[in-house]
């Protein structure tokens, strides 16, 4: 990863975040999925628990094939989800770096990322005996309506009567625009830092990427989350000027789709920097540049404009979009090729995959190549298989050059 | 006198049983299944005969077990491996809680109740990473006979890992360790230590009760055991000849079906 | 007496194409799970359920992983050898993320029409009502744009009294079943059932009406083997009813989304369109596709299986059905506190091999004979 400053500032921030979230008595707790509307939460003074967020560090700190035999023991299929399994696992043996994470009061869950999540919050809430409010976001296959806005919005302002019920107190609107209004800057300077990388050299990359989205998705709506990614973005831009890039060589410039094979990455780093290749965008990380900065002209309203943020992820519209979507990163990032990881434990993410890597090929002209991998399982993976199929589609790079 | 028969086709090996009605083992026999498991049950079968020094004709009932128990021609009934597993292993060991088999090319675990009768049980047949085909592979990649692979494994120095669940991964994790310079040793030890794992997590899912007992052809490795011991943390036994603990419970099913 | 349904599910293919001709409807294949069939029958179209199949899979490979349900796949691999030339289009729920993205990789593969009914998940009352109506109103439209006929209230009035016979029909051979297990086997009693996925109703009815009235009245069979409940998502492949039949299993009920989760609802009301395709939708059984916070798998599931005197429940996993995997661990932990035993077997629908299936079955049988 690219050494910057701001690392340990995150790091200050995320270790905070989880030392208040472990010893507060004040506070209550929910657990929420990493794409649901955060901003009621933060200005109703609730502390977020991410799962997701939980079980990718365990991932990384290759802890999570122990927690995810524990759930397994306890009956939980291989084919399920590899967070799910790592945070299940987690659950039952107060595992993980935090040691388990502090019991939710409450739970929210939206579908903007996947289907099966709400599978996830129902063994989580029956489990706990505690409440599961659901904000349901359909897929887009033709993109935004009225009806599908309309649809969230009132689901959202069913979330404010439900925090209110649940708080003994009435939910504070004018503090939650202020709110939102955070999370626009943090979620402004997080994309403009993203979109850095379109410099050549790219003075950030994507692996560093996947490290500096922490706070963007457990804290957005909180002044510290704002002011880190304007901290983060201002130390970019400068090594931008500087050209200083994310490698020492640039050679190849790529995309990379999907979640990042957590328990891989360094030696992923050291695979693409020995061959010059810079990872420098993914779609991941994009996904909370677009929540909460959503900007159409046509809507005006907050409550739109953040229902329309939220129901337009990546991968939760059509592919015709993602296609055009993928074409133009291609485009914009001036890339040589792009590489999907096809993750066993995120079926919105992946299926469909073979298909989209050919269209966008074709349409830009692009090699690209499907990884078979895992985001958290490391008993489904096999360097050689990966690490093949990456060699050859440099060599396809190389020839296109 | 009269003598009973089990015989136990798996998809490794045939084994054959003879015990007679004061259930006392007289003989027994464990032959390769090969590509005829008819055969190989009908040849298993007649080994042991041979050996138990009687007359075919002296065996009053047979019962069969394994993989190919509906293809034996010897059998009047046929009980699944899950059943004559625990029903020997109750045999031997009337305190047993637990039974742990692991065959050619399924693991189990099953918890065993009063009476031999079976509690719970717990399966793996869909992912040969942890069967007696994972360590013959793995045999074969280190270029060790399978007999051996134990005392390899003993003279290890340094932890390696091999985690992948499926039997191809790993084999290609072994190539890249040898190409690393790892130890043979040392390796060996890591392909045990992934059985363990792996048919570790299927007992906890059935429940560790004292005495746990193992059986099948992969207890006669004792690294595997040892580790398996160390990943459930409760001392494991093993019979003397593991591999026959089903042909045998076969053989008692074979005298409670004639006393019906 | 079960001759004519086994027949029929043997010979699929030819089956729909002759009633295409004869009524010279366009078949709609309807992908899982509780489209309201009604809705097509109303448009004039001919709906083809496809609950996946035993195709070896080798093309869907090209666009599906491995680790998707062979339910997908296998319907997949239906159109791209060509076999499903004869469907026109398809309909689509919004049952899970991969049948959705199934959805986009068909629009972007085939000419072929297709729809969803998206089913809202949300427990805000209002929300859902709304956006429902909307939604059936797009897919009045998406199928008023295929058969090239709007939906007037009397053809969908007349649709719901039919496949609402259809239904009523098949919850009698469910209670023959139950009441005298033995009676049927579960190979023949499958064969009944699948058969309406592939069949005019009116046909359907005539069929299953014949053989419901044969039935009723049947002298009590000896059930030997212990009664069983069935969960799952789907009651393929056949082959593992044959082999229950031959170990004596009788099975006593079932909880398959195709099986008594479509079965048990009751006529499709249409006085109010909306509401009656809410009630569709959401009752009576659970789905652990389809949340709802009023309707608890663990109850439901216990008191089947207490009501039909089970001894035990089969999970009948189809492999890579997450919702369905999610669910299993602490649903058996609840029968389990019931004191009713329970065990899992994992299927594809391409398997050839019962084997392991039958050993386990089997096994398990054991273990309730005790």
């Amino acid at each position: 990863m690219t050494e910057l400053k701001a690392t340990e500032k995150m790091k200050e921030i995320l270790t905070n975040y989880y030392i208040e979230a472990k010893t507060t008595t004040q506070k209550p707790i929910a657990w929420i999925t990493s794409g649901a509307p955060v901003e009621f939460l933060i200005s109703s003074g609730v502390i977020p628990i991410y799962p997701e967020n939980y079980a990718a560090m365990c991932a990384a700190n290759h802890q999570s094939v122990a927690l995810m035999e524990a759930a397994e023991a306890e009956g939980f299929s291989q084919d399920i989800c590899a967070y799910a399994r790592t945070d299940f696992g987690a659950d039952l043996t107060q595992g993980g770096p935090v040691g388990g994470l502090p019991a939710p009061h409450f739970l929210l869950c939206s579908t903007n990322i996947c289907k099966t999540v709400i599978k996830w919050y129902e063994v989580v809430a029956r489990k706990y005996k505690v409440p599961l409010f659901v904000v349901d976001t359909p897929f887009l296959h033709d993109g935004l309506t009225r009806e599908l806005i309309d649809y969230t919005v009132r689901q959202f302002k069913d979330l404010e009567r439900f925090l209110g019920e649940f708080l003994g107190r009435p939910f504070d609107r004018d503090h939650f625009l202020e709110v939102l209004s955070l999370a626009r800057d943090a979620t402004d300077y997080w994309k403009k830092t993203l979109y850095l990388a379109k410099a050549r050299p790219a003075p950030i990359n994507s692996l560093d990427s996947f490290i500096h989205l922490g706070p963007i998705v457990t804290l957005r709506g909180t002044r510290e989350c704002a002011d880190y990614y304007k901290l983060l973005y201002e130390e970019i831009n400068l090594r931008g000027k500087q050209g200083i890039g994310s490698i020492p060589e640039e050679r190849y410039r790529v995309l990379w789709d999907n979640l990042p094979v957590w328990f891989k990455m360094r030696r992923l780093e050291k695979f693409f920097e020995k061959r010059k290749c810079a990872l420098v965008v993914n779609t991941y990380a994009n996904s909370w540049g677009g929540i909460s900065d959503f900007l159409d002209p046509g809507i005006t309203d907050p409550y739109d404009l953040l229902a329309a943020s939220y129901l337009n992820v990546y991968i939760n519209f059509g592919f015709e979009e993602r296609i055009k979507y993928l074409a133009k990163l291609i485009d914009e990032f001036s890339l040589t090729g792009f590489i999907m990881h096809s993750n066993r434990s995120c079926k919105p993410y992946s299926v469909g995959m073979y298909r989209l890597q050919e269209e966008v090929s074709q349409l830009t002209g692009k090699p690209g190549v499907v990884i078979e991998a895992d985001q958290n399982d490391p008993r489904v993976y096999s360097d050689a298989q990966v690490e093949t199929r990456l060699e050859a589609f440099i060599e396809a790079m190389e020839a296109c050059l | 006198m009269r003598y009973f028969a089990g015989i136990d086709v798996g998809s490794l090996s045939a084994d054959a049983v003879i015990i007679n009605e004061d259930r006392v083992m007289i003989a027994y026999a464990i032959l390769p299944t090969g590509n005829n498991s008819r055969r190989a049950g009908t040849d298993a079968f007649d080994a042991a005969v041979a050996r138990a020094g009687i007359d075919p004709s002296q065996v009053a009932a047979v019962v069969s077990t394994g993989y190919s128990r509906d293809r034996v021609l010897q059998a009047g009934e046929s009980k699944t491996e899950i059943a004559c597993h625990a029903k020997g292993a109750y045999f031997l060991f009337p305190d047993v809680g637990t039974v742990i088999d692991i065959g050619g090319q399924d693991s189990k675990a099953i918890r065993v109740g009063p009476r031999g009768r079976v509690v719970n049980f717990a399966m793996n047949d869909k992912c040969a990473a942890g069967t007696g085909r994972f360590l013959e592979v793995m045999a074969t990649a280190l270029q060790v006979p399978l007999g051996e692979m134990d005392q390899l494994a003993a003279r290890s120095t340094e932890e390696l890992t091999i985690s992948s669940i499926c039997t191809v991964f790993a084999e290609s994790e072994v190539v890249s360790l040898i190409s690393r310079g790892k130890t043979p040793a040392d390796i060996a030890q890591a392909v045990c230590r992934a059985i363990a794992r792996r048919t570790g997590g299927l007992v906890t899912r059935v429940g560790v009760a004292d005495r746990v007992l193992m059986t099948g052809g992969v207890a006669k490795n004792r690294a595997v055991v040892a580790l398996l011991s160390e990943q459930i943390g409760h001392p494991i036994q093993v019979p003397e000849e593991p591999q026959i603990v089903g042909a045998l419970g076969a053989a008692l099913f074979a005298i409670e079906a004639r006393a019906a | 007496m079960f001759e004519p349904f086994h027949e029929m599910i043997n010979n699929v293919s030819d089956t729909i194409l002759k009633y295409e001709r004869e009524q010279d409807r366009p078949v709609i294949g309807v992908l899982p799970a509780y489209f309201p069939m009604e809705l097509i029958d109303a448009a004039g179209g001919y709906a083809v359920q496809l609950w996946g199949n035993n195709l070896p899979l080798a093309k869907a490979d090209g666009y599906l992983q491995s680790y998707c349900c062979s339910v997908a796949r296998s319907v997949l691999e239906l159109e791209l050898l060509g076999i499903a030339k004869m469907v026109k289009a398809y309909a689509f729920t919004s049952l899970c993320d991969t049948l959705i993205n199934l959805r986009e990789i068909y629009r972007r593969l085939f000419p072929k029409p297709t729809l969803e009914l998206s089913i809202p998940i949300t427990a805000t009352l209002d929300a859902r009502q709304t956006y429902l109506k909307s939604v059936i109103h797009k897919v009045f439209q998406d199928l008023e744009a295929i058969t090239g006929q709007p939906i007037a209230p009397e053809a969908l009035a007349r649709a719901a009294k039919v496949r609402g016979r259809s239904r009523a029909l098949q919850r009698r051979l469910y209670e023959i079943r139950r009441k005298n297990p033995g009676a049927i086997k579960n190979h023949d009693f499958y064969a009944a059932i699948k058969a309406a996925f592939f069949l005019p109703p009116p046909v359907y009815n005539e069929m299953i009406q014949s053989l419901v009235d044969q039935m009723e009245g049947s002298p009590p069979a000896s059930a030997k083997g212990p009664r069983i409940v069935l969960s799952g998502m789907v009651f393929d492949p056949m082959e593992i009813h044959k082999g229950m039949d031959e170990l004596g299993v009788n099975v006593v009920d079932d909880d398959f989304a195709n099986g008594w989760r479509t079965v048990s609802k009751t006529d499709l009301r249409v006085g109010n369109v909306l509401e009656g395709v809410t009630e569709y939708l959401f009752n009576p059984a659970p789905c652990c596709c389809i949340y709802h916070p009023d309707l608890d798998r663990h109850p439901y599931l216990v008191a089947k299986a207490k009501e039909t005197r089970a001894s035990g429940v089969i999970f009948w996993y189809v492999k890579f059905c997450e919702p369905d995997a999610f669910d299993r661990p602490q649903l058996i932990r609840r029968l389990k506190e019931e004191n009713v035993p329970a065990t899992t077997i994992e299927v594809e629908l391409s398997m050839t091999n019962m084997d392991a299936i039958k050993t386990r079955i089997s096994a398990f049988c054991e273990i309730l004979e005790d």
